[in-house]
Parts: structure tokens; sequence; C-alpha cells
């Protein structure tokens, strides 16, 4: 990548932490021509945004507030269509900013055909307040607020789908990626500059969070593609198509294995979330011959 | 008395901020030359972008590598090895 | 000046011209009665061709005020509206457009807060986000809906001011009753509103900085000084600005407050919004009998007027104000508060008297201003305060 790096090379994020990494690569595709919506989440605790009168990156960036990124996004949008400007509005939102308090933001925003770039990244939590569980959280998954003890056995709920729900808005362009598949993700944030509004969701996964050593990032982001927990595939004005098909499928279980927040998972749960991901690969796989 | 005069209406960021990050380190990365293709592959995934290539060299930006071993991890040559030593 | 036109408007339609002809860039808007016909009629000036802005049907009133945020941090001239439970939704960014020193203009139709619940006028809305930092007016009549509408947009662009802006008028009183409004011209609304300047913060790559980065205790608190700083000076501003647009236009709002037969006045009420009009009927009225009634205008709640109202109201025996909402921690209104408290440092201290009325629609008509007219003169010659508050529409009378 001999792009530009938008990013200060020095933020307080984790040790090893993906997001950053995300973050750097989409802002080298998007370039000087973009203002950059930061929520509160991890990469705003990190100080992408700044601190006391400093900023974090070479662009323009801000802070919305946490519910309304895309809200901000599409009131930005439109001052520029008033001006006559071409400028990247994009934001780069956790999942609890996107799923949970920021949905309906962003809901609207995608209605209107704002002219705007949404990129979700996911691991799956509140993590910069403390890895307390988002809709995006994988079944069974331990966190702060779903802990295990006597009563407790993790997050009982499934994953929301959110881009599905995305998809379901008619959108022109959604697509999925994950930070072990960089040109797969560089590729569809060229195309979501150009069909917009569009929508990016990134499975990154989170050391602090899911417990794994700091190096073993890209391995688990990989087994997340291969084991089809986390397909790839983008959207392209209604017609779906699998941008990586995993030659062999990994089972659930060595996806599970590497992450410390499953060690609790038993044989049944393990079986139930591979029933879960087999039905979803299939549906997806059955959606693709669809055509749009 | 505040001197409001010099100060914006609003915060408002123009110098870029920047943490040490590589006094973060505990393990520190080291590069074997003669095993390393300069396929760029640890650039690409680097967290902190502090790896590059400078003739022919993979180089790395030590004031602000962490050290968490993603570089390591991914080296098809297995070129990098993470110590516990700066 | 150039030529007029007089037409018969309800509120709502006022408010509408008012910032039609202040050409706003970017609109986010969300229904609710009573302020629906007002962002119906600018909709429809937009597909007229009337208006060229940028109209957001937004999804919900948190998004008006976010999206209007985005947009003026990107340089635009930005407008909205709402009532009651829609102002209380967004309450989050209403909070953050006078912290961001964003000239957000909005209406407020006024409408009593849920529950039980309701539809009809009441001013526990507006006067409940007052912490909020915007400018607050308070409109008597549908012609001053129209013209403190432009005004509002001048006040808070003023790079003394940057504050947002928020004109109130009461719910159905104003917002759905017609009276004859005169329509500026818009070359003259042109030349004496100009085109706006974003200042210092933009968003814009050509000049790249953070927008509101993680700031620390002691910069938050020189921020919030300033911003009280601005407050202040709006006052100043506020008054210019009155002047400026008597002389353009030939209407007359007093500044702050309005003092309405005060100087030899023994009783003064205080009113606000479209009361004000029976009210001085009622003042006439009583001074025609030979009371020495006066009546206070307050046309604007935040920043408040206290040093006006002070100079208008020492020298009278008793004062009854009169609010449109009430506050449960003090059982009294917010003016009544406010008023007691910039008298406590007078040396002459008239009795001040809250009069509770017009919640949820309630009519503060002839009777019950009679009433509050009554009890405050009565107050002034006996030189004794009533031993409660008096709500003027409770059946039955307050115990």
């Amino acid at each position: 990548m001999k792009k530009e790096d938008l990013l200060s090379p020095g933020i307080s994020a984790c040790v090893g932490c993906i997001v950053e990494s995300s973050l750097r690569l989409a802002l080298k595709v998007l370039g000087r021509n973009t203002v950059l919506a930061i929520p509160p989440g991890c990469m705003g605790g990190t100080g992408v945004v700044g601190w006391e009168n400093t900023m974090g990156t070479k662009i323009p960036v801000f802070f919305p507030l946490f519910p309304n990124t895309a809200s901000m996004l599409s009131g930005i949008a439109a001052a520029y269509e008033y001006q006559g400007k071409k400028i990247n509005v994009v934001g780069f939102v956790g999942d609890g900013g996107t799923a949970d308090i920021g949905l309906q933001a962003l809901s609207g925003a995608v209605e209107r055909n704002s002219d705007i770039i949404y990129i979700c990244y996911d691991n799956e939590g509140y993590m910069n307040t403390g890895m307390q569980r988002s809709s995006t959280t994988s079944y069974g998954a331990w966190t702060s607020t779903t802990p295990l003890g006597k009563k407790g056995k993790g997050k009982t709920q499934n994953r929301k789908d959110m881009a599905m729900i995305m998809a379901a808005h008619d959108m022109p362009y959604v697509a999925t990626a994950s930070p072990a598949f960089p040109l797969d993700y560089t590729k569809k944030i060229e195309k979501a500059m150009k069909l917009k509004p569009s929508y990016i969701h990134i499975l990154n996964p989170c050391l602090t969070g899911w417990k794994y050593p700091s190096e073993k990032a890209i391995e688990v982001a990989k087994l997340s593609v291969q084991s089809c927990a986390w397909p790839l595939y983008e959207i392209e004005n209604g017609t779906l198509k699998i941008t990586h098909k995993p030659g062999k499928i990994r089972p659930i279980k060595e996806y599970v294995e590497t992450q410390g927040r499953f060690k609790h998972l038993t044989e049944e749960e393990i079986e139930e979330y591979q029933n879960d991901v087999n039905r979803k690969w299939i549906r997806l796989l059955n959606l693709e011959k669809i055509p749009a | 008395m505040t001197n409001l005069e010099n100060l914006s209406n609003i915060p408002i960021g123009k110098e870029l901020y920047i943490v040490e990050t590589g006094d973060w380190k505990v393990l520190t990365p080291f590069i074997q030359l003669n095993k390393c293709n300069l396929c760029g592959i640890c650039e690409l995934y680097c967290p902190t972008g502090c790896m590059f290539e400078n003739e022919k060299i993979v180089e790395i930006n030590m004031q602000y590598c962490k050290g968490c071993g993603i570089c390591a991890n991914v080296c098809p040559t297995s070129a990098i090895e993470m110590r516990a030593e700066k | 000046m150039a030529k007029t036109t007089i037409e018969v408007l309800n509120g709502n339609r006022a408010a509408s011209y008012g910032v039609i002809l202040s050409k706003p860039h970017v609109i986010a808007a969300y229904p609710i009665t009573p302020q629906t016909p007002l962002i119906e009629y600018i909709a429809q000036a937009i597909a007229d061709g009337e208006l060229d802005a940028k109209s957001l049907e937004v999804e919900s009133e948190h998004s008006a005020m976010s999206a209007l945020e985005g947009a003026s941090l990107a340089g635009a001239r930005t407008f909205t509206a709402t009532s009651s439970q829609g102002l209380a939704y967004m309450y989050e960014p209403v909070y953050r457009a006078s912290t961001l020193r964003l000239p957000i203009v909005m209406n407020i139709a006024n409408r009593e807060m849920d529950s039980p619940q309701t539809l009809w006028c009441g001013h526990s809305d507006s006067v409940g986000v007052r912490s909020a930092g915007w400018i607050q007016f308070y409109a008597e009549n549908n012609q001053e809906i129209l013209d403190t509408t432009i005004q509002a947009f001048k006040i808070a662009e003023s790079k003394e001011v940057l504050l947002p802006v928020m004109v109130c008028y009461d719910g159905f009183f104003l917002s759905h009753s017609s009276e004859p409004v005169e329509i500026p011209n818009q070359s003259d609304v042109d030349s004496f509103l100009p085109p706006y300047q974003p200042n210092q913060a933009i968003l814009d790559p050509e000049h790249p900085m953070a927008i509101d980065p993680l700031t620390p205790s002691s910069l938050l608190t020189s921020y919030r000084y300033k911003q009280v700083k601005a407050m202040e000076a709006s006052k100043e501003v506020i008054k210019n600005i009155n002047k400026e647009y008597y002389n353009k236009f030939g209407r007359n709002y007093h500044g702050l407050i309005e003092a309405y037969k005060c100087e030899d006045a023994e009783a003064i009420l205080v009113t606000t919004g479209s009361m004000t009009g029976t009210a001085r009927y009622i003042v006439d009225k009583f001074r025609l009998e030979g009371n020495r009634l006066g009546l206070i205008k307050l046309r604007v709640l935040s920043p408040f007027p206290a040093e006006e109202l002070v100079k208008h109201t020492s020298q009278a025996k008793a004062i009854g104000v009169i609010d449109r909402h009430v506050q449960f921690y003090s059982g009294t209104g917010t003016a009544y508060l406010e008023l007691k408290s910039a008298l406590y440092d007078h040396e002459s201290q008239p009795i001040v008297i809250a009069f509770i009325a017009g919640l949820g629609g309630a009519e503060i008509g002839i009777k019950e201003l009679q009433q509050a007219a009554k009890t405050t003169l009565n107050a002034s010659k006996k030189n004794e305060k009533p031993k409660e508050n008096i709500w003027l529409n409770l059946q039955g009378g307050s115990k």
C-alpha cells in the first residue's frame, strides 16, 4: 500500500488492535478529500479525533454523539450538496454505535439516500467501555454484562445480522469484510466510494474482549471467514456475490477454540453454533443464485 | 482573568496527536533479512503502520511499534522473530 | 423599504415566511402537532422553487438536530422546528448545539409535555430546555413570529454571539390562529441578513482540523466561561438588532422585554407569549378604572433580562408573574423564580406573586387575567403577599 497514511502513527489502541489497521487501510483508500466521523467507542477513545487541541488524523475529523453518526453525516452531505462540493463523507463506527443506539439514525440516513460511506467496525461488544455485550456479540460469548456464573452462561441471544438488515434497505452497496483479507476490503472501499450510500461491515477480532494473544489477530480473523462464521460477500445494486469461498471450510470448533470468551461452551452449544453457521452459509449460497 | 481572546469558540485540534506507543513494547520484532523476500505482507497487516520498505530492506519505526507480534505471525517465510529485548 | 404584502396568516404560516425569507441552506425536521403545518409550508416552498434549500425528512427529532449540527459544521445556515416531546427527544443534540456554538435557528410551537396525553399549548417544553444554552424568544403575535425568526438568524450568526436561537410561539393560540401579517420584501431581508460566514470551526478538507476532540477539565471550564460571556454579550446584540429591524421594517419589539405603562405602576403583571395580547387589554381597562397597573412582556427568557426587569419592577409594590408552566421542584414558574432572584440584591423588594396558568391548552383569557390583575393590585394596596401560589385554571381553585 503506497498510498498516504492519514492516521497518526501513535494512537493508544490496544497492542495488536486490528481495528487500528482497518482504519488506517480505509483512510489510505479514501484519501485526503474526506471528512471522518468517529463516535464514542474504541477509535474515539484511542485518540483518533484528538485530545485537547490536537487531531488524530490528517483529514477533518470530529466526534458525533453516540446515537447520531449517520444523521450528522446525512446533514454534512446535504450541506456539501448545497455547496456543490464532492467530498467523501465517512463514518467509522463500532457495532454498538451501529446496530444498537445508532440503528435508527443509520436506517433513516440510508433510506434518504444520503451521500455517505458508513463503515462499521465490529468487535462484537462495547469494548472501549469494558467489553459489554452488543447486539452483534456472538451467541454464548462471555462479556462483562453477560458474564459466567452459577446462572450465567454468556450471551443467550444470537448475533444480529446488520449487513442483511442494511441490504433490506435496497441500498446501492453493502459488503462484509475481514482484516484477514485486506485486498478484498480495500476493493470494497473503492466500490463504496462510488456507490453511495454504502455500508461495509468489517468483523474485527478484539484481543482484549475476545481473549487471545495479540499476535493471533489475523489467524482469528481468517478462521472467522474460513469457518463461514463470517462470510465475505457484497451486494451491489441488489446482486449478491460471495467474494471469498473458503477452499476447505474449517469447523466452527476451531474458530471457537482460539478465543477465551468461548472457553466455557459445551459440546452441545458448539454444535448449535455449527448448525446455525451451516444454515446461514447454505442460505447465502442460495441467495447468490437468485438474480437481483 | 482567563485569556479568552486566544481561545477558539469550541475545542478544535490542529496539531497531530501522537503517543509514543513504542514505549509500550514488551517484545521487539527482529527481521532476519536473509529470509525476507520483500513480499510486503507484514507492512499490509501492521496495525500501527510502522513497517516500511526502504531501499530493498524492510524497516520498522520502533518509535511506534507496540510489539504486538502480528508481523511475525503473518510472515510467510517466518523471517520475523519477537524477542524480549529492545 | 420595498413593497410588502399583508396577508391573513396563522402562526405557522407566518413562521414559514420568516424562514423562507432568511434562506437557510439545510432544513431537517420531523412532524409533531402543532408544528406540522410549518414544515409543510416550507416543503411546499421548496417544491415550488421559492426556497433553494436541501430538506432532510428525517426519521426523528434527535436526527433532525443532529443532521443540522453536521450541516452547520460543514458551513450551512440551518433551520428546524418542533414541539414538546420532539424537543425533549432532541435534548442530547440540543445541548450540544450551544456548546458547539452553532447558529442554528429553531421554531418551537409550544406544547405541554406529556403526561397526561396532550397536544395543546404549554411552555413546559421550551422552559424544560432552558439550561441547554439556547437564546429563547417568546412571540406575542404572528407578526412577531415572522419578524423574530428573521432576527434570530442575524443574532445567532453574530460573531459576538454564535449561539443557537429558538423562537417560541404558543401552540394553537398562535400557530393555528390567523392574524393580519405584513410580509417583508425579500430584497430588504437580504440587505438586513447577510449570507452566513462560518467562524473558525469547519469541516473542510482544505482546512483539516479535529472538531471537538476529548477535552480536559481545565480547558472545558474555559470554554464554558467563554460561552457564558457570549450569552451575556447577546443581550446588547438582541437590543441592537431589534433597533436595526425597527429602523428598516418599522416594527419595534423593544429588545429583551417590553415595559407597558410601568412608569408609575403600583402593580405589574409579567407575561410571556400570546397571553400578553390579552394582558394589554386588561391593563388598559384597569387603568381606565383608575388603577395603576402595568405590564411587562418577557420577550426573551434566555439570556434572562434580570437588569431590565429589576429596573422596571423594583419601584412597584407588587408583581404578578404569570408562567405558562409549573416547575415541580418549586411549585412555581421559572420567570417567577428568576425575577425574585434578580430582585434579591435590590434595596426595594416588591411582593412577587406566582401565577400558574394556561397548562395543556387552558385559556389565559380575560377572566384569568382579571383575577391576576385584581390579586396583584390587592397585594400592592395591602402590602400583603397571598399565602399560596395561584393557579388560574384550577377547578375549584388552589388550596
